[in-house]
């Protein structure tokens, strides 16, 4: 178990350092255009010439990667270009906000696309296509429009829950649930959409395997051959649609940031891509990669507790 | 596999016939043909904007400024600067279709290609290829694409090419998966021999094969695109001289309480487009992919069919004498069927009677497909979900174990156990052999986990586990499958039933392993008593153990005998058929 | 389920370790005192665009209230522009306008302990004629210490020095030498920044300096500024009191009125678009005084102030703020909507088929509503305008090159006219952006430059018509910044000499 562990330890990071390595040659490509985009159109050229080499743009991009990869093994990620303030800590307080909604959406989703995967795929019926329908509607519309409606609801009707804004859970947990708590709907809609079809699917296949018609035959009730074997070999196939969803979270929370404005990684990276502050938007897709690595990493090793089988592979 | 019922080649050749064309099937399909219309009217706004809009999408009329919908002359009202919302959504429709043309072809070109090359060459391409889906697959689209923005400032067809990369792999993973199956086929390898290019081969074959998933991974994908382009507008990322749905949503968005119903119109129109895109590959899929749908059961037919069954049961009287003495199973008339549509239901056991007798190790040979193992499943009543039990009874200890749920519940894995065919599929793989044996055995017996482990464990060397400790322990893929069966068997026979159920128990075994275990059987019959239904085609098998014969074709049972009877003279025509047939495959293997 | 089946239980793992990855990254470190406006001790207000960096010679006056709660000047200007008390005590200005002596306060300190006495007031003059954008303002000051706590400002003749030092922010010499300036500030003014409570970007907190020589005028213990670029998020943050007090627009002005909010105008702004390139040397026909003519006249100015500013602005045929030096009252507009008349005059000069121009377009700047209108418009008289977008921190600095001979703009106007004659129209205005001269203009400035108060005012009026006369920009409405805020807050009318909205002292 522990060799394929590492095994996919291993292969996370080779594509964090793919990834990584990509988007910092789109981002550092152009020295002199990103020094002129920090001193202005005013600058001489000779200042230009001077900024990139006080940035250090002037050595091969595979020795910045290397000096920048050498930073974040040490947690520096560089400063911005414009304010001088420390990437790292810049993040560190965006990064709890957009971590707050995925994990919430992750799993608040889990919970849900069981129970409702695992409705639709037993007891079939109406159920089943309740859930087959909601699920189209909720994968198809998009999260950030969801959002719109949201607050649209809320801000001009209903005065129930904050229409806007961000309230850390140091200063007041039920104000930070409150404000998190549209967001997060905005996000779920469509993640459980998708997940619980999925997870559907798992257990649609799984229940159509002879051990399950043996466990029966055996004389075990129907319920807890379902929440007790079935689940667990479903488990696998439902974990990784999970993890899947991650990236759609990541995504979906960046757009609906914009549209509560919550102050997150989305916000960040929107913001320092507009103005061009290069370190703090490969700061921004560093912490996104990490986070979905992370959230695969743990899928995969929930699985391989939960299905023995996976532990060998 | 002699479980499968005997409906689903039915089910291939039936579909292999309907050839009518794709877009006949899909526009009768109700679903496909609402999406299709939708679609088009979207594609017909987005070409016909320059002749059709009633305005340009820019011009401003400063009277007209936060029109509300319906107003003269602004059909949709307007915005904050007095343009048209109608004109700016239709001119917008441009600038979508040009984001799905892009993302479309870049990730249809990336993905399919690669797909074929990983599916057909397999090896080391196949694995770099892999590698790199899933390199693209973990990676942030959204962000990237912000991040794109840094560099290239808004540029839609940048964007979603870079998209079209990042969604590439779902094709890929599709393409490969179908190519890897269908590259096993036959008719691949005629074509190597024949002497034909790998180019000719892929491209006519392989990619024949490949167009249905792929047309349907792309209203998807198309989907996705849309909704992407929507979002990147409403972030401000796309041109603001250049009217988009994404744009004009974000300028509702922020005029909001000047003009409520300003963010209605392109909410609604990116909705509806994604929605109906989604749809649309669903009911692609279902009319491509012609699954059993069409052959479910209307749940009313079903219930009719049932009450059927039970009334026709009640009323017919069991005939006491019909039956002898010590017998613990008796069916009798029992017919089932599989749907062949939504109202009809194709009988495949054609009311079968058969007695089995303490002790009797009775055998039901036959071909595969004769409907032997329906039977085997009907007394546990683990029957298939779309199987009905059209008529007949199932009589244990004087009780119709059809008639009533309870006494079926009862009775299944208490006194009726089931000892299954594949020894390796039919255990949980997520448990260890002893933890299933163990929840097996407590669900029929009142017993605490202790006594029930160290009954299990007697069995387990009873049944001829070396070390039945360590097997306890063990997980089913670490076991052999002759352990694996003997397993089973102990599992069977831990709860004392009185008979067995067993379905082809030796047929995936090795030949010496086959031996033991159905000299274990016999053993278990002598010391405990069993009555034993055997289901097999092997007529090895049926000359080995059994007491009496059955024999089974096409749902009906021709002749029933003591075994040595059978052998030497049988009475029915397909008997001898039967008989004779063995005989040659087993000269012809040796 | 009484069960409690592994993946559930998994599940709850997950749940506890990523929750620890929530917590170990820092939400101790998060942005703190958001969400209780208004309660007692705590002024939180909503900014609509980032604060960029602490420089000090970086600190824009829209939206100030960040450097000014950090940073002290050797004055602060009132609504009018006249000199008050700050860092100087008292003062005597020479009567050419050539230099002014000011005498500090004693024991006052930079948050980092250092004095602040005349050697820093040098240095800061020193640092701010050699740094950032406006280094034109302060080159050839000449300050000299004849002792610690007086300083003497000699320059060439300059009215405009008041406003210079009003705007010149005292900040730590040992601080200004760094090199760490945008990091966080040193300075000596109300409040020192609270790092740990700062988000950049985000949020902004400010604890009170009790040892301030007026802490009385600053009755908030706590300062916070949040950011909000969405209009949308700022009206519902000001609604449920998350905020006290912010900038807004008309987009949300009626929302903000009918939810009780208080509102605060200062007509201070005027649309408009500057034709700096009145010589033709980049565009040949903006050199012709009827072209420049003609497109102030295809503009409706009644129906863009009654529309699209939604009756919060009025149309203007000047760029002065009204009651200031420069203004003309009652001013007729020499160029009413009359497309025809536009036309005509294109015409005669011989530019009937147009011309092709760029006009440079920023998110954020209001210039939305503005655009489509200015480019229809102008395109009835064959006037091709493309519009080019910029975007990144050199944006400014771009639309500021020279680049792009007609911005356009919402400018504000000052309450001290020369400010904007020296912004507009001189030839080294930062919005003049071709810097183009011109003799009539010239003269004219060379006398206001020593002109005594009612002369100045003759002469800037002069110069006022001049302008309007040659058609130099192209005026459509006068508008105003709206600060709507909290009913239970006290503002004070505000003293801000940009005219932009209410200063930090205005809170009380």
């Amino acid at each position: 178990m522990l060799v394929s562990v590492v095994k996919k330890l291993v292969r996370s990071v080779g594509v964090l350092l793919v990834v990584s390595f990509a988007t910092f040659v789109l981002m550092y490509g152009n020295g002199p255009g990103i020094a002129r985009g920090v001193l202005g159109t005013r600058a001489s050229e000779a200042d230009v010439r001077a900024e990139v080499v006080r940035l250090g743009l002037d050595k091969p991009l595979l020795v910045q990667y290397g000096d920048w990869l050498k930073g974040v093994v040490t947690g520096n990620l560089g400063d911005s270009f414009f304010t001088g303030q420390s990437v790292t800590s810049a993040l560190s307080s965006r990064v709890p906000v957009t971590l707050t909604l995925i994990v919430l959406s992750l799993l608040l989703t889990a919970v849900a696309s069981v129970l409702l995967g695992v409705a639709a795929a037993v007891r079939g019926g109406w159920i089943d296509r309740v859930v087959q329908f909601l699920s189209v509607l909720g994968a198809a519309v998009p999260a950030f429009i969801i959002a719109i409606g949201l607050v649209f609801a809320f801000a001009v009707s209903v005065r129930l829950l904050p229409a806007t804004g961000y309230v850390s859970p140091d200063q007041s947990v039920s104000g930070w649930l409150k404000s998190v708590t549209l967001p997060v709907i905005a996000l779920l809609i469509g993640s459980i959409a998708n997940a619980a079809a999925q997870f559907r699917g798992a257990v649609l296949d799984t229940l159509s395997q002879d051990f399950v018609r043996t466990l029966r035959a055996r004389g075990i009730p129907e319920s807890r051959v379902v929440f007790r074997h079935v689940l667990r070999n479903a488990a696998g196939p439902g974990l990784t649609a999970l993890s899947l969803q991650t990236l759609g979270l990541i995504g979906g929370a960046v757009i609906i940031e914009q549209v509560f404005a919550l102050p997150g990684l989305g916000d960040l990276s929107n913001t320092s891509a507009q103005k061009g502050d290069v370190p703090l938007v490969m700061g921004c897709v560093l912490v996104t990669i990490v986070v979905v690595l992370v959230v695969n990493l743990l899928g995969d090793l929930v699985t391989a507790a939960v299905n023995p089988k996976a532990r060998t592979r | 596999m002699t479980t499968t019922p005997p409906l689903e080649t039915a089910v291939l050749v039936q579909a292999a016939a309907k050839r009518r064309s794709l877009f006949r099937r899909l526009i009768t399909n109700p679903q496909g043909a609402v999406c299709l219309v939708f679609l088009l009217f979207v594609l017909f706004l987005g070409l016909s904007s320059s002749w059709l809009a009633p305005h340009g999408p820019n011009v401003t009329d400063l009277n007209a400024v936060n029109a509300s919908p319906f107003s003269s002359g602004h059909l949709l009202g307007a915005d904050s600067t007095g343009r048209d919302i109608l004109s700016r959504l239709m001119w917008g429709t441009r600038q979508t279709l040009l984001a799905c043309v892009v993302v479309l072809v870049v990730s249809m070109v990336l993905g399919v290609t690669s797909g074929l090359a990983a599916g057909f060459y397999r090896g080391r391409v196949d694995a770099v290829l892999n590698w790199v889906s899933d390199v693209v697959m973990s990676t942030p689209g959204v962000i990237l694409l912000i991040a794109l923005y840094a560099r290239t400032g808004s540029n839609v067809v940048a964007a979603m090419a870079v998209f079209g990369l990042i969604v590439a792999p779902s094709y890929f993973r599709l393409v490969r998966s179908v190519v890897i199956g269908v590259r096993g086929e036959l008719y691949v390898d005629a074509a190597k021999v024949v002497g034909l290019s790998d180019l000719r081969i892929v491209g006519r074959h392989v990619l024949w094969a490949v167009r249905a998933p792929v047309v349907i991974q792309s209203s998807f994908v198309l989907a996705a695109g849309i909704a992407m382009e929507a979002g990147l507008g409403f972030l401000g990322l796309s041109n603001p001289a250049k009217a988009s749905w994404g744009g004009v949503l974000q300028e509702a968005f922020g005029n909001i309480y000047n003009n409520k119903a300003g963010v209605l119109w392109p909410a609604l129109l990116i909705s509806l487009t994604v929605l109906a895109l989604v749809l649309l590959g669903n009911a692609l899929r279902d009319v491509l992919q012609s699954s059993a749908h069409s052959r479910t059961l209307s749940p009313r037919r079903r219930r009719e069919l049932t009450r059927q069954a039970q009334e026709q049961r009640q009323s017919t009287t069991a005939d006491p004498a019909a039956t002898p003495a010590d017998t613990v199973l008796s069916i009798r008339g029992l017919r089932i069927g599989y749907p062949d549509g939504e109202n009809s239901v194709r009988e495949v056991v054609h009311g079968v009677d058969l007695d089995v007798r303490r002790g009797e190790i009775h055998g039901l040979v036959g071909e595969s497909g004769s409907g032997k193992s329906q039977i085997a499943f009907s007394t546990l009543g683990i029957l298939p979900r779309e199987a009905v039990v059209l008529g007949g009874s199932i009589v244990l200890d004087g009780k119709d174990l059809l008639a009533d749920d309870q006494q079926l519940y009862a009775a299944r894995g208490r006194r009726i156990a089931y000892v299954p065919q594949e020894p390796m599929s039919n255990l949980d793989p997520c448990f260890t052999v002893g933890a299933q044996l163990t929840h097996g055995l407590r669900a029929v017996k009142k017993t605490s986990k202790q006594e029930a482990e160290r009954e299990l464990l007697r069995l387990l060397a009873r049944v001829g586990i070396k070390d039945p400790e360590r097997v306890f322990r063990q997980y089913p893929h670490e076991i052999s499958g002759g352990m694996a069966q003997r397993v089973l068997i102990c599992g069977a026979v831990a709860s004392d039933p009185d008979l067995i159920v067993a379905d082809e128990p030796t047929t995936a075994l090795d030949v010496t392993v086959q031996a033991e275990v159905l000299e274990l059987l016999r053993e278990l019959r002598d010391e405990r008593g069993l009555a034993v239904i055997l289901v097999t085609h092997n007529l090895g098998v049926v000359a080995d153990i059994c007491d009496t014969v059955s024999v089974m074709h096409d749902g009906h049972i021709v002749e029933r005998s003591d075994v040595d009877a059978l052998f030497e003279s049988p009475a029915e025509d397909y008997t001898r058929e039967l008989l004779s047939s063995a005989r040659r495959v087993e000269i012809a293997e040796v | 389920m009484r069960r409690t089946t592994r993946p559930a239980a998994t599940a709850v793992t997950m749940t506890t370790a990523l929750a620890a990855l929530v917590a170990l990254s820092g939400c101790t470190d998060a942005s703190s005192t958001s969400g209780n406006a208004g309660g007692k001790g705590t002024l939180t207000l909503g900014m609509t665009q980032d604060i960029q960096g602490w420089d000090p010679v970086n600190q824009p006056s829209y939206q100030g209230w960040g450097a000014a709660a950090v940073y002290e000047s050797p004055f602060r200007c009132d609504a009018l522009g006249k000199p008050q008390p700050a860092a100087a005590k008292t003062w005597t200005f020479k009567s050419d306008n050539t230099g002014v002596t000011m005498h500090l306060r004693p024991g006052m300190k930079f948050s980092d302990g250092t004095p602040v006495n005349s050697a820093a007031v040098k240095e800061a003059v020193k640092y701010a004629a050699t740094h950032g954008a406006s280094t034109a303002r302060f080159v050839g000051m000449q300050v000299s210490t004849p002792d610690d706590l007086t300083a003497v400002i000699s320059t060439k003749p300059n009215p405009l020095l008041t406003a210079r030092l009003c705007d010149l922010k005292l900040a730590s010499p040992k601080y200004l030498a760094s090199g760490n300036r945008n990091k966080a500030p040193v300075g000596s003014g109300p409040y020192t920044l609270d790092a740990s409570a700062t988000t950049g970007g985000s949020v902004y907190t400010f604890v009170k300096n009790d040892t301030y020589w007026d802490a009385k005028s600053f009755p908030y213990k706590k300062l916070v500024l949040k950011v909000i670029t969405s209009e949308t998020a700022t009206i519902n943050a000001l609604k449920t009191g998350q905020i006290d007090g912010s900038l807004i627009t008309q987009a949300t002005y009626s929302q903000a009125k009918s939810s009780g909010l208080k509102i605060q105008t200062q007509p201070s702004e005027v649309a408009r678009l500057l034709l700096t390139d009145h010589l033709g040397k980049k565009i040949p026909a903006l050199g012709n005084v009827d072209v420049r003519r003609a497109m102030n006249m295809v503009f409706d100015k009644d129906a863009m102030a009654k529309n699209l500013f939604r009756g919060l602005a009025t149309p203007t045929p000047q760029i002065f703020r009204p009651g200031s030096a420069a203004y003309v009252k009652d001013l007729k507009d020499p160029y009413p909507y009359d497309v025809e008349a536009a036309k005509a005059l294109m015409k005669k000069a011989g530019y009937a088929n147009g011309f092709s121009i760029e006009i440079p377009y920023l998110q954020g700047q209001n210039l939305d509503a503005l655009m489509p209108v200015v480019e229809q418009q102008l395109g009835l008289l064959n006037i091709k305008v493309k519009q080019v977008t910029l975007s990144g921190p050199n944006a400014i600095s771009e639309l500021l090159s020279g680049k792009y001979p007609i911005p356009m703009w919402v400018l504000g106007n000052y309450g001290e006219s020369r400010l904007d004659i020296a912004d507009y129209i001189l030839p080294d205005g930062i919005w003049n952006v071709m810097h183009q001269t011109d003799p009539t203009v010239a003269g004219l400035w060379k006398k206001v430059l020593t002109d005594n108060p009612q002369q100045s005012a003759k002469d800037q009026q002069a110069i006022n018509r001049y302008v309007v006369d040659q058609a130099w920009f192209v005026p459509m409405v006068s508008t105003g910044t709206i600060y709507a805020y909290n009913s239970k807050l006290k503002v004070r009318k505000s003293t801000d000499p940009s005219g932009l909205h209410p200063l930090l002292w205005d809170f009380q």
